[in-house]
């Protein structure tokens, strides 16, 4: 039985392919503006290309993320901390909670007995657009993703900047740069401001089990944030590889059980 | 199973490389333009200004009173390198050098930059002197819409102030996410503002608490699209940039109202910055406030450049 | 310790260091409406609760949408720099003080807490005896913590070091006058707070020894003066901005500044009558600025009693009372033709945004003032 998931993120839409609970292809694309319907189902038509499938071949497909609706070939939608709570629970069957942090929104999941969650946390509304923060950051700075990950664990001393919210931290990383801080030294100030507020999203009422978080969406991407994120909570994350393929995989699997 | 998902991902896996923040959309043209007819080397004063922004700088050298040259480029993320090219790109191929101008004043965000300054004067001052320029005489109320901040300046007299008002904390970084939601929405910079007033009905704002708030708002309004049939590309635009006047709208009713001897009812708006260059928001802006943009023959954005240099 | 600025900046260990000495407990309070003369009375060393701009991790989770200050003030908490805090007390001002209270109880439960009202509108007619009731249950409940009873010699001792304080203090912000101004706008500033935050019969004997040294200074003519208004400040940032322009802020109307200091316990056989109506009757905060609107008309005072040229309006970024109260400010201020510019501060001052307005500001009241390439910044 061949199922996929479709994540329509703000900027990005993730889909993955799942087969006889196996991942058989992904593909993804930028969605952000209009016509995301069209390219949605352009991104869709590439995923089934990789899988070698046709569409009658697939017996059930869910969406998920803020675009959700817009998948027009999409029989069922789940929200995003269900199908964070699915992809963790089919990638480490021993996992307690799941972060999931994407461009606009971070959730905390703590999973409960099978399919079941017991709690969510989600970011507060002046700190959405986290991942979205890092890309603006990289944007002003003139940096590449690349760059930003291979800050590295390490930070010397850190440079406070406002944390209040993405947009102060980029007035603050401005400030830096017209004092003549290098570019580098701005980077790692604003990676930690990522840090510690998705610290303060983790500290917030359940502490995520040591070795059994589940780290998922397009901010793993970063390296420089994972590792800080580790040292700082003292979590050891599971991140799967391809991680930004999170919310696909859990609404594939979501797909698969509906047709059980 | 974690390392089952690996080894499937690395055997049958196509991924289309995901375009986050490309640039290509939010580009806007940088401009520069030289005068080849001024003789500079037979004349007594040459003097510049530069306004060094968090988003965009500009310089601008008059000789003898008379515009010399210009250039507004991106800022980027190296302030002293943006104040050294945007001079040389003003300069152009005069043969002009940095030493060869008299006096330069330097303004904006990033003014202790420009290490070559003579001297270094409010924004506000300089954007009211340089409004006076662009517009003439008869504007006294001038908006200058920044990358950061929205400026609202009440003239009198020739270029005095008679009092201004800065946007709020919360509406900061309003001209700079244009260029972010360029990107999220996927729609170029330089169309937004006429792809936004192509709309059969004009929506209202998404939320207008901060920019933050505002394009995943936006961009939610898509989802209407689909099931409603409502929202098209131009409506999610124009409701986006409706927004960021709004903000705008705010800072300008703060001003101190006019005189309430002064029976004449003002008219005219001068409005500066690299918004000015967006019609979405300045249609916006006039119709809110009833009153009528002034047009230049400049670029609004050189206003800040221009009023530092006729300070030097 | 010499200065007031040592003082300032190790506040802790000056805290430290006097609970070492005398063996007293040091009790922390956030509002100036709190009646230190009671606690003072009582041996116990009154310690102002001041935010201090630390990186912090989780007090937005925890007080979220509440400003920077009193979340810093959780924050302060949370690192141990005040690990020598024995009690807490808050009064009713405003909220988000009460919530930095609230949370930072449920954090530290062990803490001596006690929660005061004071009557939200001082000026009602059942507000002062309200207050001496609530005072009554305060010097108890103190009493009963402490194990010893406050007498009134003691409270009579300590009404006097507070007046001769509150004398000395409002003779230091004389300097800034028009006449002579010999005084900083920073340091005036530095030394109110420091008071707040130490033994005042140390600051007492620490000002009468300063004020003549200051008197002789040579003055600073031709300054632009400005005066300072709105939220609460916790360091001198601002004023150091200013002064950095070439400008001098010669009068605030703070509830730490002038609002700590303007008026006395005007003795009473009912001692804790005297102290009530001493809060009742300072300048009202924003917050319990109700009904009358008393703060516009103290605001031109003040800025016609120190002959200022403009007025800074600094708002705290989310702070409710003066939120509201602005709009009654610049109502009068433009009725007076009063130039002035409101801005936000932040966690930190959000140096180049600020000082954009400043210098507008300043540029407006002297026209024609230019400043040299290659100034010096504070």
């Amino acid at each position: 039985m061949i199922t996929a998931g479709v994540d329509a993120g703000l900027m990005n839409t993730k889909i993955a392919v799942l087969k006889d609970g196996k991942v058989i292809a992904r593909a993804a694309g930028a969605t952000g503006g209009g016509g995301r319907r069209e390219a949605i189902e352009k991104i869709w038509a590439e995923a089934l290309k990789a899988a070698g499938a046709d569409p009658s071949d697939v017996s059930g497909v869910a969406a998920t993320g803020i675009g959700r609706e817009d998948v027009s070939f999409a029989g069922k939608t789940i929200v995003e901390s269900l199908a964070a709570a699915r992809a963790a629970r089919f990638l480490y069957p021993g996992a307690t909670s799941v972060v999931d942090a994407g461009a606009d929104q971070t959730r905390v999941v703590t999973l409960g007995e099978g399919k079941d969650i017991t709690e969510v946390v989600l970011n507060q509304k002046c700190m959405a657009g986290l991942g979205l923060l890092l890309e603006v950051a990289a944007d002003r700075l003139e940096m590449t993703l690349e760059e930003m990950s291979a800050l590295g664990p390490e930070t010397r001393d850190p440079i406070p900047l406002n944390d209040g919210c993405p947009v102060f931290a980029e007035q603050g990383a401005l400030e830096l740069l017209n004092k003549g801080v290098p570019k580098k030294e701005v980077a790692d100030a604003v990676t930690d401001v990522a840090v510690v507020r998705l610290l303060s999203i983790l500290n917030d009422k359940v502490r995520p089990g040591k070795d059994s978080t589940v780290l998922i969406g397009g901010l793993t991407k970063n390296a420089a944030v994972t590792e800080r994120l580790k040292r700082c909570s003292g979590i050891d994350f599971l991140i799967p590889e391809a991680a930004e393929y999170g919310g696909a995989l859990g609404a594939a699997v979501f797909a698969a059980e509906q047709n059980h | 199973m974690a390392a089952l998902w690996e080894r499937l991902c690395l055997r049958r896996n196509k991924i289309i490389e995901e375009a986050a923040m490309t640039g290509e959309f939010k580009k806007w043209p940088e401009s520069s333009w030289t005068s080849d007819a001024i003789q500079w080397k037979k004349t007594d004063k040459i003097a510049a200004g530069v306004d060094i922004g968090t988003t965009s700088s500009q310089a601008a050298v008059f000789v003898d009173g008379q515009l010399f040259g210009y250039a507004s480029i991106r800022t980027g993320s190296d302030f002293r390198g943006a104040a050294d090219a945007v001079i040389q790109k003003a300069l152009g191929s005069s043969g002009m050098a940095v030493k060869d101008i008299g006096a330069v004043v330097a303004t904006g965000f990033g003014d202790k930059n420009v290490t070559y300054a003579t001297q270094s004067r409010s924004e506000i001052l300089c954007i009211a002197k340089g409004a006076r320029y662009l517009f003439g005489p008869s504007v006294t109320t001038v908006v200058d819409m920044g990358g950061q901040t929205t400026k609202a300046i009440r003239l009198y007299e020739w270029d005095r102030v008679r009092d201004f008002k800065i946007s709020d904390k919360c509406a900061t970084g309003m001209g700079r996410h244009i260029e972010v939601a360029a990107e999220i929405l996927r729609t170029p910079l330089t169309e937004m503002g006429e792809k936004s007033l192509d709309v059969a009905f004009d929506p209202e704002p998404v939320s207008t608490t901060c920019y933050n708030f505002a394009y995943p708002e936006a961009a939610g309004l898509f989802r209407q699209g689909y099931k409603e049939d409502t929202y098209k590309e131009n409506d999610v635009l124009a409701a986006y940039l409706f927004t960021v006047a709004w903000r705008i709208l705010g800072t300008v009713g703060k001003l101190a109202p006019l005189d309430v001897g002064d029976m004449t009812v003002e008219k005219e708006l001068g409005l500066t910055g690299g918004l000015a260059k967006n019609k979405g928001i300045t249609r916006r802006v006039e119709r809110e406030l009833n009153m009528t943009a002034l047009t230049s023959a400049y670029d609004p954005q050189l206003a800040g450049a221009i009023g530092a240099a006729l300070f030097a | 310790m010499k200065t007031f600025k040592e003082i300032l900046d190790n506040r802790h260990m000056y805290a430290k260091e006097w609970k070492a000495k005398t063996g007293g407990k040091v009790l922390g309070f956030y509002d100036t409406y709190f009646p230190e003369e009671i606690a003072y009375a009582a041996g116990v060393l009154p310690v102002r609760i001041l935010a201090a701009h630390e990186p912090d991790s989780g007090t937005d989770r925890l007080m979220y949408g509440n400003c920077y200050c009193t979340r810093d003030m959780l924050n302060q908490f949370i690192r141990g720099r005040y690990d020598y805090v024995d009690g807490l007390v808050s009064v009713e001002s405003c909220q988000w003080w009460y919530n930095a209270f609230d949370t930072t109880l449920i954090m530290f439960p062990h803490l001596f807490s006690h929660y005061l009202f004071t009557p939200d509108y001082p000026d009602g007619r059942m507000s002062k005896d309200l207050l001496r009731a609530e005072l009554e249950v305060f010097k108890a409940k103190l009493e009963e913590w402490l194990g010893n009873e406050i007498t009134d010699g003691a409270l009579d001792r300590a009404i006097e070091v507070y007046n001769t304080n509150r004398a000395l203090l409002r003779r230091l912000y004389t300097l800034r006058r028009f006449d002579r101004p010999v005084l900083l706008g920073s340091e005036a500033m530095e030394i109110v707070l420091a008071c707040q935050v130490m033994d005042k019969a140390e600051a007492n004997s620490m000002l009468e020894a300063l004020i003549p040294q200051l008197e002789k200074r040579r003055p600073y003519e031709d300054w632009p003066r400005l005066m300072l208004v709105g939220s609460e400040t916790y360091d001198t940032e601002l004023e150091k901005l200013v002064e950095s322009l070439g400008a001098n802020i010669v009068i605030d109307e703070l509830d730490n500044g002038t609002g700590y200091f303007s008026n006395d316990v005007i003795p009473l056989s009912d001692r804790l009558m005297a102290v009530g109506l001493r809060y009742l009757g300072k300048p009202h905060s924003a917050l319990k600025d109700n009904v009358w609107r008393r703060r516009p008309e103290r605001i031109y005072q003040l800025f016609e009693d120190w002959q200022a040229d403009g007025v800074l309006i600094a708002k705290q970024i989310y702070c409710h009372p003066h939120g509201t109260d602005m709009y009654a400010v610049w109502k009068l201020l433009r009725e007076r033709n009063i130039p002035y510019h409101t801005f936000e501060r932040d966690t930190t001052l959000p140096y180049e945004e600020t000082r954009l307005g400043v210098e507008a500001l300043i540029d407006m009241i002297k026209p024609g003032m230019t400043r040299i390439s290659g100034w010096s910044r504070a």
